[in-house]
């Protein structure tokens, strides 16, 4: 038989498997049987308050202290962090052997309808760091925040300079509001008030975040599902594919006075101009002096890269790195990128500011 | 085989299209347009709800709003409440008075 007819046999062989396998999993997906399991890093809940957790992961091989508390984002679930075994920001963090936790915020009901800034920056995030010390008998802290979690990680640190932090590092964490965008702009430019979309319970809906970024890529959910076409046939692709949409359609309500206070800061672009109010007092972030390192993408459409950029003058520290990646907004974290340079790089630095353990 | 020239097809969709739909969202009459229909949702909303609320207390009966107004009465207890467990296990804390627990 000549090598043409060969390769033709061959070719429509591997479509019919495909396709046959392209039925299978769409089948699976339309009953809803392969759902991936997520945030499946064994872990225990060590302190909690109303919805908040303090989770801290199982190590069996902690070779570094002091531990590293990961402060998740508000309208988000903290889940993409721990997404799925092999493709775990967490997991892998765990395997460098650090000794991780993180402050899981919950799902925000009435009960947090008039949660401030405060109530997270100065009471949540403080007690969880005692928490932690107490638990790791460490005297002090690294702490991490991934997009909104990292406003409040910048916000607890300058407002507490005397808080335990042996280094901060944010995460696709957005300061220049002006650049933030069409997410920005909403509030920040028109007389839009939070309470105008504030869903029964006093918090801004789930659904209202969803618009919002979709709002973003506005071809983004058609183009994830003319991908997922392609590629139906291949089990680690759907399974990836489910996990992260998933994720990116399951936010979480955001606490109204936190919205009103947001919509503030926007309007007043507070973390540059120096014009935000924490309690009363004005919170500046030159007040920040721990080792301080900036994780960006600069195809992050959430938080656009020259909105976090210029975090780096901001902040007080003298020991202050950036890392700018050729990533999006969850790239940073979740695949390739995140398990190949966002990591590694962000082991190293914990690394170099943490004591071995014998 | 026949994919790619779908694919191609969509690519070259979507490289025309989506930059023109981001510049869009992007503009300042965007931002406008979506704060006037999130305005305008949310006053035909209070208007029902407080035309419904009036009918209902007419015949002495509690309105949506009423139970919404409660619901958040108890939150924002519940959050005093919250915020002060916070502040006695930092004082707690700071006169070295921790129970075993950690709490």
């Amino acid at each position: 038989m000549a090598a043409d007819q060969l390769s033709i046999i061959h070719g429509v062989r591997g479509e019919v498997e495909r396709t046959a396998l392209r039925a299978r999993n769409g089948i699976k997906m339309a009953i809803g049987v392969s759902r991936p399991d997520v945030g499946r890093t064994p872990k225990d809940v060590v302190w909690s308050s109303g919805r908040a957790e303090l989770w801290h992961y199982h190590n069996d091989d902690v070779r570094y202290s002091p531990p590293l508390l990961v402060i998740p984002s508000l309208v988000s679930r903290s889940y993409i962090l721990d997404l799925t075994p092999g493709n775990s920001f967490i997991e892998q963090l765990v395997g460098a052997g650090l000794d991780v936790y993180m402050l899981d915020w919950g799902v925000a009901d009435e009960r947090d309808a008039a949660n401030r800034f405060e109530d997270y920056v100065d009471l949540a995030i403080p007690a969880a760091i005692r928490r932690v010390r107490r638990r790791s008998g460490a005297d002090g802290v690294n702490l991490l925040g991934y997009c909104l979690g990292g406003v409040l990680t910048l916000l607890h640190a300058a407002h507490h300079p005397s808080s335990p932090l042996r280094s901060l590092t944010v995460v696709a964490c957005p300061v220049d509001f002006r650049r933030l965008g069409p997410l920005g702009d909403i509030f920040g430019t028109t007389d839009l008030e939070v309470d105008a979309v504030l869903g029964d319970d006093g918090n801004i809906p789930p659904r209202v975040v969803l618009r919002g970024f979709r709002s973003l890529a506005p071809m983004g959910e058609i183009t994830a599902n003319v991908n997922l076409l392609d590629r139906l046939w291949s089990d680690e692709y759907v399974a990836a594919h489910q996990a992260m949409t998933g994720w990116a359609t399951d936010h979480v309500p955001f606490p109204g006075a936190t919205a009103r206070q947001m919509a503030q800061m926007l309007r007043d672009n507070a973390l540059v101009t120096g014009r935000m109010e924490l309690g009363g007092d004005r919170v500046s972030l030159a007040d920040i002096e721990v080792p301080f390192l900036s994780v960006l993408g600069t195809r992050d459409h959430i938080i656009p890269e020259p909105a976090s950029a210029p975090v780096l003058e901001l902040i007080g520290s003298a020991d202050k790195h950036e890392l700018r990646l050729d990533g999006g907004h969850v790239g940073l974290i979740v695949g390739r990128t995140a398990q190949r340079t966002t990591i590694p790089t962000l082991v190293e630095f914990l690394i170099r500011r943490s004591r071995a353990l014998s | 085989m026949r994919r790619p020239s779908v694919r191609a097809a969509y690519d070259a969709l979507e490289h025309e299209v989506e930059p023109r739909l981001e510049a869009l969202v992007r503009t300042a009459g965007f931002a406008q347009a979506s704060a006037l229909v999130a305005d305008i949702r949310s006053s035909v909303g209070t208007s029902v709800d407080s035309w419904i609320a009036r009918v209902l207390h007419a015949v002495n009966l509690p309105a949506g709003t009423d139970v919404q107004r409660l619901r958040r009465r108890i939150g924002e207890l519940d959050r005093e409440v919250r915020l002060l467990r916070l502040e006695l296990a930092q004082y707690a804390e700071e006169r070295g008075d921790v129970r075993p627990d950690g709490g």
